[in-house]
């Protein structure tokens, strides 16, 4: 099997002309993990894998791949496999073909190409298509061969562009698993670069936020999800309701923050968040599943009463939409089979644990088009 | 229903003032006459009997072949320049390439012979060889440009991600997918070479006399119906240039769809 190796990128920066597109970044891979670059578009990400892959030039920094500095190496010299968004699969060629082609240009011994092939044909399940050409196969199917093609030659770094953009909802799901599982059986570092943000999520051992070349976050997807260290990580991934406040106090464990003038909330201190300061202005990151309703009293600790202006259905949940007396939006949402909603236009209490709460700094603004 | 007939009707109009050569090159009489009193191969055997038709026929096709390959390695190289760089002057460059299809062949005639004269290029298979694929470059730059766009950038960085040099990648991956491109580029230049009478009645001699230049001295001095039957070896050959192209692709999709049925 094939053991891959830690990715280092070091101070790396790549501009065009005045343009920033990568901007200092600084991140480490470790050996097998699997590691994806999320972020808008023009946020430098698909930039960063080309120059990982070699395709173009670092203007700043180093890659150490291995111990080794690659970043002065051609592409094919750096002997990375990549998986391209729309499969680059050589339409002129076999399957066979195709995933030999790698071998071929190394001058692999032909018994060892044909073994080779057949068993990595077993692992991405398509034993019995090795003579067929790509355009007779599915959107899938052409997937998991360029998979193929990408680790046949034991390279030490797996790169994935968008891998799965071209690929509809129902099969993305299953080729998310697929190839996570085939990446985990091989144990090669990967590093994918994507802005589907449910596909980092299921993906991933870590997840990278990049945002004006730029990295705002990197972290493993729970933290990331749970603890984002700004507004745009916030904002960016799953839906966020953002609350003004000031924090008047700030023991061992928690945080206390006085927000809507008079009210105060209790937030569980978390190890690495912001440095909370007495009477700095802060934002409370409260996703919406873990906020609850309630007509009269509720039990959490930090309470907020509003009126309800939108009640939508999604299938699992409910998104309760409401409006504070103060006039900012918070959305709820709760499991569907809680029947006794009052309707719009009611009042409702929302309640939330000091612990599902977050502290970010307020004042970096949302703006990544 | 009307359109088919108007279709039908410019194709009989454009076609058979052509073909009408071909039974007339069968006749037996000494003059173009019509209806054809009877048939005989006379024609033929006169051809193919007289060094001066069967060693122009040669010249033709020899500077044909060298004037389709010289081209056609040009005309890939200028297109893969074209739609892979970025360079400065590269509209000019690309209105250069075309030049030679939109300015007056007497012109590059003219200008030719003043430019090759010095050089003693006149005369001389190689000033043929140079001065067809002048006039056969463009089409060559346009097709391959065409089929060079239409192919996806990626398979090339595939190819170098995976361990290939540039070179490689280009004869093992872009070379194969743009080949109908190159093979009708390099079998228009051939063709382009093949009857082409303006420039080389500039730069020929009596070593060069290809196969037009001697049809068109022959049509000057006397018209017999060897000429007919020299009509129709050419029209004869075109055909089977381009058939076969087309045979060759419809075997590959065969090919292809054998296999999938496996």
């Amino acid at each position: 099997m094939v053991l891959g190796n830690s990715l280092s990128i070091v101070n790396a920066s790549k501009y065009y002309k005045k343009f920033k597109a990568v901007d200092d970044v600084n991140l480490t891979v470790n050996q097998g993990e699997f590691l994806t670059i999320l972020g808008p578009s023009g946020s430098g990400k698909t930039s960063l894998l080309k120059l990982i892959a070699g395709f173009e030039q670092l203007s700043n920094g180093s890659i150490i791949l291995n111990d080794e500095d690659i970043s002065k190496q051609k592409p094919y010299e750096r002997q990375i496999g990549m998986l391209f968004q729309n499969y680059a699969l050589f339409p002129h060629m076999t399957v066979f073909d195709n995933i030999a082609y790698p071998l071929r240009l190394r001058k692999t011994p032909k018994d060892e190409i044909k073994q080779k092939v057949e068993s990595i044909l077993k692992l991405v399940h398509l034993e019995q298509y090795g003579y067929r050409y790509p355009e007779q196969l599915s959107g899938g199917q052409q997937q998991r061969v360029a998979l193929a093609r990408a680790i046949v030659f034991n390279p030490p770094l797996l790169l994935l562009d968008e891998p799965l953009g071209a690929l509809d909802k129902q099969l993305r799901k299953q080729m998310q698993l697929e190839i996570k599982h085939i990446q985990k059986q091989v144990g090669i570092t990967t590093v994918s670069v994507t802005h589907d943000q449910e596909e980092a999520l299921t993906m991933s051992d870590k997840i990278c936020i990049m945002n004006h070349g730029r990295i705002e976050q990197i972290d493993t997807p729970e933290n990331i999800y749970k603890h984002p260290k700004n507004r745009f990580v916030a904002e960016f991934i799953g839906e966020i309701n953002l609350i003004k406040g000031s924090v008047v106090n700030v023991s061992e464990e928690n945080v206390k923050v006085k927000f809507h003038d008079s009210l105060i909330a209790d937030i569980e201190r978390k190890k690495d968040s912001v440095k909370e300061m007495k009477d700095q202005s802060i934002l409370i990151a409260l996703r919406p599943e873990n906020i609850q309703v309630a007509r009269e009293q509720s039990h959490f600790q930090n309470t907020i009463r509003a009126q309800i202006i939108e009640i939508i259905y999604v299938g699992e949940a409910v998104n309760i939409k409401t409006v504070t007396e103060t006039g900012e939006e918070i959305t709820a949402k709760i499991p569907a089979h809680i029947s006794d909603l009052p309707g719009r236009g009611k009042d409702i209490l929302l309640g939330w644990n000091p612990k599902d709460a977050s502290l970010i700094h307020d004042g970096t603004p949302l703006h990544y088009y | 229903m009307w359109l088919r007939i108007f279709v039908g009707f410019t194709i009989v109009a454009l076609i058979s003032p052509i073909l009408v050569v071909i039974p007339m090159s069968f006749s037996s009489a000494s003059f173009f006459e019509y209806p054809i009193p009877g048939y005989s191969l006379k024609w033929y055997i006169n051809f193919f009997n007289n060094q001066e038709w069967v060693v122009g026929l040669l010249r033709s096709l020899t500077i044909a072949i060298f004037t389709a390959i010289l081209s056609t390695i040009l005309g890939v190289m200028a297109s893969l320049a074209v739609t892979r760089l970025n360079f400065w002057g590269k509209k000019l460059f690309m209105s250069l390439m075309v030049a030679p299809m939109i300015i007056p062949v007497i012109i590059t005639g003219v200008a030719l012979y003043h430019s090759f004269a010095p050089l003693n290029l006149t005369n001389s298979f190689l000033g043929l060889i140079l001065a067809h694929s002048v006039l056969a470059l463009p089409i060559v730059f346009v097709t391959v440009t065409a089929s060079l766009k239409g192919m996806d950038r990626n398979l090339e960085w595939a190819a170098m991600g995976l361990g290939s040099t540039p070179i490689g990648a280009f004869f093992k991956v872009t070379l194969p997918l743009i080949r109908p491109g190159v093979l009708s580029g390099a079998l228009f230049a051939f063709i382009i070479s093949f009857d082409e009478v303006v420039v080389t009645i500039f730069l020929g001699g009596p070593n060069t006399k290809t196969l037009p230049i001697a049809m068109w001295e022959n049509l000057r001095i006397q018209v017999d119906p060897t000429m007919a039957a020299v009509s129709s070896i050419l029209i004869v050959i075109t055909i089977v240039l381009f058939l076969s192209q087309e045979l060759v692709a419809v075997r590959k999709a065969r090919l292809k769809k054998k296999y999938s049925d496996n």
